[in-house]
């Protein structure tokens, strides 16, 4: 079953960041639509840590915390994977293809496909989706450019 | 070595090689503008506001605007940090675009794989060769880069190195490669390379079309009767 997730981030950046999601099933007319609570910068922070260890280069100049990275990896997806509904597990779990349409790009979305032996189970694709603020952020811009002009 | 590659394979595949001294801004931003590509494939340095080439910096908001007239199917940046997550609005900083996931793919590219951190040319080589066998295998592009990440997974036990690698765009698109005819671009930062390399580089792309989908490095290297790092030196290439 091949699912399409579009995850958008609500606007603020307290501890615990809210996402809403809808997913559809491909040739199935209906949706699902959900919404969760990750502690983002917590995950992001944690996998910045584990990058050094996929990339499998060390550099002098790097300070590196050791870190067991089989550990970091189950803790990130755990604490992504369980902030979903039981429902929308289940269609992770379930699904053969996955493609995320999101505004946050940086949340090592992948990673919830991931299989306890570290092989991706199923195939995944991300699209960055334009983030809520930009439409007010042109706004703002042309509001600049008005008052320029004036 | 692009006739000897027709010669022997039923598929027509046109490649545009600019490498060394031919890897030029100029040169780059011609070929983008006055060609077509199915596949971008690109084995250089990035840095986060470009792409290294011989003579300069290729930018992003160049690439956005050259691949406009003739998007590609598929753009392979096999670089360093060329997926990696951005916190800030991608669309817009400082008037221009930022980033290079974004110029190719505002630009019209179907879908992009880059990668999240550093990566050696060991992780960089096997896995486009995996991805690559599967695309002219017909699989989809979610399929393919699957398999590979899977494969080397297999292959080196606890080497992380497959989940540098990211897949902007719908994983299920795929195209029969063997019907199309395919072209691909490769830019590539080496010096000049000796007759010898060049003659080993295109028994290794025969190589290659002739075994889609069981490509093993050790192996190509044993049955070439060649050294496995100059076979993965090449590779990592492609």
């Amino acid at each position: 079953m091949s699912w399409t997730m579009v995850i958008q981030k609500e606007v603020g950046d307290s501890q615990m960041s809210k996402y809403n999601v809808t997913a559809f099933q491909e040739g199935n007319p209906s949706a699902i639509s959900t919404e969760f609570n990750i502690s983002r910068t917590e995950i992001i922070n944690d996998f910045q840590k584990l990058l050094p260890a996929i990339s499998g280069i060390r550099f002098r100049s790097l300070k590196l915390e050791s870190c067991d990275s089989d550990y970091l990896i189950k803790s990130i997806k755990d604490r992504i994977r369980l902030s979903f509904s039981d429902d929308f597990r289940a269609v992770i779990d379930s699904a053969d293809t996955l493609h995320f349409i999101t505004d946050d790009v940086k949340v090592p979305w992948e990673l919830t496909g991931l299989e306890d032996n570290l092989k991706q189970r199923c195939s995944f694709g991300i699209s960055q989706l334009a983030r809520g603020d930009l439409q007010a952020q042109k706004l703002k811009n042309l509001t600049h450019s008005i008052y320029y002009l004036l | 070595m692009i006739d000897r590659i027709n010669e022997k394979d039923s598929m027509q595949v046109n490649y545009t090689i600019l490498e060394g001294k031919d890897a030029t801004y100029s040169n780059v931003r011609r070929n983008l503008i006055q060609q077509y590509f199915d596949i971008i494939h690109i084995a250089t340095h990035t840095e986060y506001n470009g792409i290294i080439l011989n003579d300069g910096l290729l930018k992003p908001s160049d690439i956005y605007h050259d691949i406009k007239i003739g998007a590609p199917w598929l753009v392979f940046m096999n670089s360093c940090e060329s997926a990696a997550g951005i916190d800030i609005d991608p669309f817009e900083k400082y008037g221009e675009l930022s980033n290079l996931t974004i110029a190719f793919l505002a630009g019209g590219a179907l879908s992009y794989i880059g990668t999240n951190c550093i990566i050696n040319d060991e992780v960089a080589a096997e896995i486009s060769v995996g991805l690559y066998s599967d695309l002219f295998k017909g699989l989809t592009m979610g399929e393919s880069l699957r398999n590979s990440k899977n494969s080397f997974a297999n292959l080196h036990q606890g080497n992380l190195g497959g989940l540098a690698f990211r897949l902007f765009g719908d994983p299920m698109i795929k195209r029969n490669f063997g019907v199309d005819s395919i072209s691909s671009d490769i830019v590539k930062d080496d010096r000049l390379e000796s007759n010898e390399t060049i003659n080993l580089k295109v028994r290794v792309l025969e190589y290659i079309q002739k075994n889609k989908g069981e490509f093993n490095i050790s192996k190509c290297a044993r049955d070439l009767n060649s050294d496995v790092y100059d076979i993965m030196n090449i590779v990592s290439k492609l």
